[in-house]
């Protein structure tokens, strides 16, 4: 492509109207709700193909700061050049760097690419008249404009939760090129990034493109980052005015799997630059990168799912590119190579695997699902191992429902994990239950066991091997178990749970979040197989057959408890007598051999949970006649 | 920092973060934080805007390199803005 002049505001919006206008089917023009404040309208496009309905956004945002001109030109280029090779089936190749035909589909087919090149045009408009400028163009008294990426809510207010040693008058001086506005939000063109990610809940990765510096930078930028300490975090007021100093005690927490994911893509995007001619962006957190920051976009798309455990997790980026804020036309031609093979690098991540279990029959693993949430068609109980669970369970239109569980004995769940990314991929299910509640805090959690399911294919699913729950124990509530699953891979995590403390976030955990789901399966309130296996000998002390007669003596137990015992007889045949047992019962004329010894097997199947809690036992008597010949005692 | 005065694009060669907050302070200078780079633990190579007027105040206070003229830059920059609309059909 040849290099085309820097692009205008007038330009940059004709391009979204006419990609929009030309791919009915693929692109949609999107209209900010919010003027300018010079009355410009701003637009965003969506590129989405394909027939999938549950896809992740990702959000590429440029033009915030209006002297780098070129992030508009990046983007419209990335859009242009996305569209041509979807409609005509080939790959992109930034010079070094190509993606195939399969992979630029893989995109398309399922993710949703968000492009916002222009959010500032009004700043645009005034820069390319000649004037130097940053900010948008609204009067603040006597001087003009505030800096959208210091105009987000996080930490917007920096006296109140930075280190008072740090010096942010810059931020409150309207005069000032970082001036941060009268309050968060206060602009239209951050109401407007807002308004996107409001709109569109399924973004789950959003870069902020900027010049410059050659830096691929990740949250957070108030302070380190680290993994240990829930507490240290932006809403925590008790850390005001800890903020923002290198090696202190206080650190931004982030999760462990949140943080390598992030490093991960940033890492992917780095090398994605470098393919294309070699530049060798640096890669880092934002505090480490470029110091303290307050209001910035990126922080403020992580901060979201934080501040409302509702919203989806959003990783936001910022790419500072290039070494200049207006580069020599051949080098931003370069550059749009450059910085066009990270996003669609980053786009590829997030079309990678989505892992799923369904909340019931139509989630289609959209976040957050809607509808019921309890009875998971993708969590599934036996009381008896299943031979064949893939056919078994192999049709995912019907919820084979749950058998009722067992109370001590071993009962088996399948789990059907569903991937509705791009490639196939495997994953490791998490299986755990808890006992009736009205807050499944994941603190009553019990983790039952932990399997993997291997090559679940793209856009399908697979059902797991039995997870067995051994001995299910007596949950001492009336009611229900609640099972729980929750699957993952490094691509796709296990999502994290401990920011969930209440019923009101577990509920919206587990909508936001397909990783999860659960099923409430009743339980069996008596112990119908609760039998007690206690094999022993009879043995006849003549030298001719008698018969004897077995008492049992078990004052404890209740009426209706069940004695069975089998006597083997011969190799292919047992005797076998039943008896309830009533404080006293007896199974008379049991014949053995003389001199002979007959194993025995004593079952005893007690009903009543509460009485396996006292110390009772039961007395084995062997009599002939009245008198005993023997006997022994099992205590339960 | 006023709309006529003249400004200097500039690289600054820090020796200190101590510097580099004394600078932040000063709001006619602007500092581009993205640019930043650590050379080591003292040491900071940043870029700034700078008003022809704390030009030699500023000399004489820390060491930097002159990038080129604010002004002259962005208008030659402004010839490579786009004039028409190749996306109007």
């Amino acid at each position: 492509m040849p290099f085309t002049p820097y692009l205008n505001t007038d330009e940059i919006n004709t391009a979204l109207q006419q990609f929009a206008a030309d791919n009915p089917g693929l692109c949609t023009l999107i209209t900010l709700p919010n003027l300018s404040f010079e009355g410009r309208t701003s637009y965003a496009l969506k590129i989405a193909g394909g027939a999938a309905v549950s896809r992740k956004g990702v959000l590429l945002l440029g033009g915030t700061h209006a002297r780098e001109w070129g992030s508009s030109d990046i983007l419209v280029a990335l859009a242009e050049k996305m569209i041509a090779a979807y409609n005509a089936g080939t790959g992109i190749t930034f010079q070094g760097k190509s993606f195939t035909s399969a992979e630029i589909v893989r995109i398309i087919e399922n993710i949703d690419v968000f492009i916002f090149p222009n959010v500032n045009p009004d700043g645009k408009v005034y820069t390319q008249s000649g004037h130097d400028w940053r900010k948008n163009r609204r009067p603040i008294g006597a001087d003009i404009g505030i800096d959208i990426n210091r105009n987000y809510d996080i930490l917007w207010d920096a006296t109140t939760y930075f280190n008072a040693a740090l010096d942010f008058s810059y931020l409150y001086a309207p005069a000032s090129s970082n001036y941060h506005g009268p309050i968060a939000f206060s602009e239209a063109e951050s109401l407007n990034v807002k308004w996107m990610l409001d709109n569109y809940p399924n973004i789950v990765h959003a870069v902020d493109l900027h010049s410059y510096g050659q830096k691929i930078m990740y949250t957070w930028g108030d302070d380190e980052n680290q993994e240990n300490t829930v507490e240290q975090n932006f809403m925590n007021s008790t850390y005001n005015g800890q903020r923002g100093l290198s090696g202190d005690a206080y650190g931004e927490f982030v999760f462990k799997v949140d943080q390598d994911r992030i490093v991960s893509i940033a890492d992917r995007m780095h090398n994605a630059i470098f393919a294309v001619r070699g530049m060798s962006y640096s890669v880092g957190q934002i505090f480490n990168e470029v110091g303290v920051d307050s209001g910035s976009s990126a922080c403020y798309f992580f901060s979201r799912h934080f501040s409302d455990i509702s919203k989806r997790k959003l990783f936001g980026y910022g790419i500072e590119w290039g070494a200049a804020f207006q580069p020599a036309s051949s080098e931003m031609l370069n550059i749009m190579d450059d910085i066009d093979s990270a996003l669609t690098e980053l786009c590829l991540c997030a079309s990678e695997p989505e892992l799923f279990i369904r909340d019931s029959l139509s989630d289609t693993g959209k976040e957050p699902s809607e509808g019921i949430l309890c009875m998971s068609p993708d969590i599934i109980t036996r009381k008896t191992a299943v031979p064949d669970p893939a056919a078994a369970f192999g049709d995912v239109t019907i919820d084979p429902g749950s058998d009722r569980v067992e109370i001590g004995n071993d009962n088996y769940i399948y789990v059907r994990v569903h991937n509705h990314g791009g490639m196939q991929t495997s994953a490791k299910v998490r299986v755990y239950f808890a006992p009736l509640t009205t807050s499944c805090s994941p603190a009553l959690w019990q983790f039952i066991d932990e399997i993997d399911v291997i090559d679940i294919p793209a856009g399908g699913f697979k059902v797991t091997d039995a997870v067995v729950w051994p001995h299910v124990p007596d949950p001492g509530t009336a009611g229900h178990f609640c099972i729980i699953a929750i699957c993952g891979n490094t691509i796709d995590p296990i999502p994290d749970t401990s920011m969930i403390d209440s019923a009101s976030d577990y509920m919206k955990f587990v909508s936001n979040s397909n990783n999860i789901a659960y099923r409430n399966v009743t339980f069996e309130d008596v112990l119908p197989d609760t039998w007690f296996d206690i094999p022993f000998v009879m043995r006849g002390f003549s030298s001719k057959p008698e018969e004897y007669n077995l008492v049992f003596e078990a004052p404890l137990l209740p009426k209706n408890t069940l004695v069975e015992m089998k006597l083997r007889r011969t190799l292919l045949f047992d005797k076998v007598y039943r008896v309830q047992i009533d404080k006293r019962a007896e199974i008379k004329n049991i014949q053995i051999p003389s001199a002979r010894s007959i194993n025995c097997r004593l079952r005893i199947k007690i009903p009543s949970r509460e009485l396996i809690k006292k110390n009772c036992s039961i007395v084995v008597i062997q009599k002939i006649g009245n008198q005993n010949a023997g006997q022994f005692t099992v205590y339960f | 920092m006023g709309k006529t005065e003249i400004k200097y694009h500039v690289r600054f060669h820090l020796k200190s973060r101590v510097d580099f907050q004394a600078l932040q302070k000063n709001t006619s200078i602007e500092l581009f934080t993205s640019s930043l780079r650590k050379i080591d633990d003292k040491n900071i190579i940043i870029d700034a805007y700078i008003p022809a007027m704390l030009l030699k105040e500023l000399r004489n206070a820390y060491y930097f390199q002159i990038l080129g003229n604010v002004d002259e830059m962005l208008a030659e920059a402004c010839k490579s803005v786009s004039k028409t609309n190749r996306f109007k059909k």
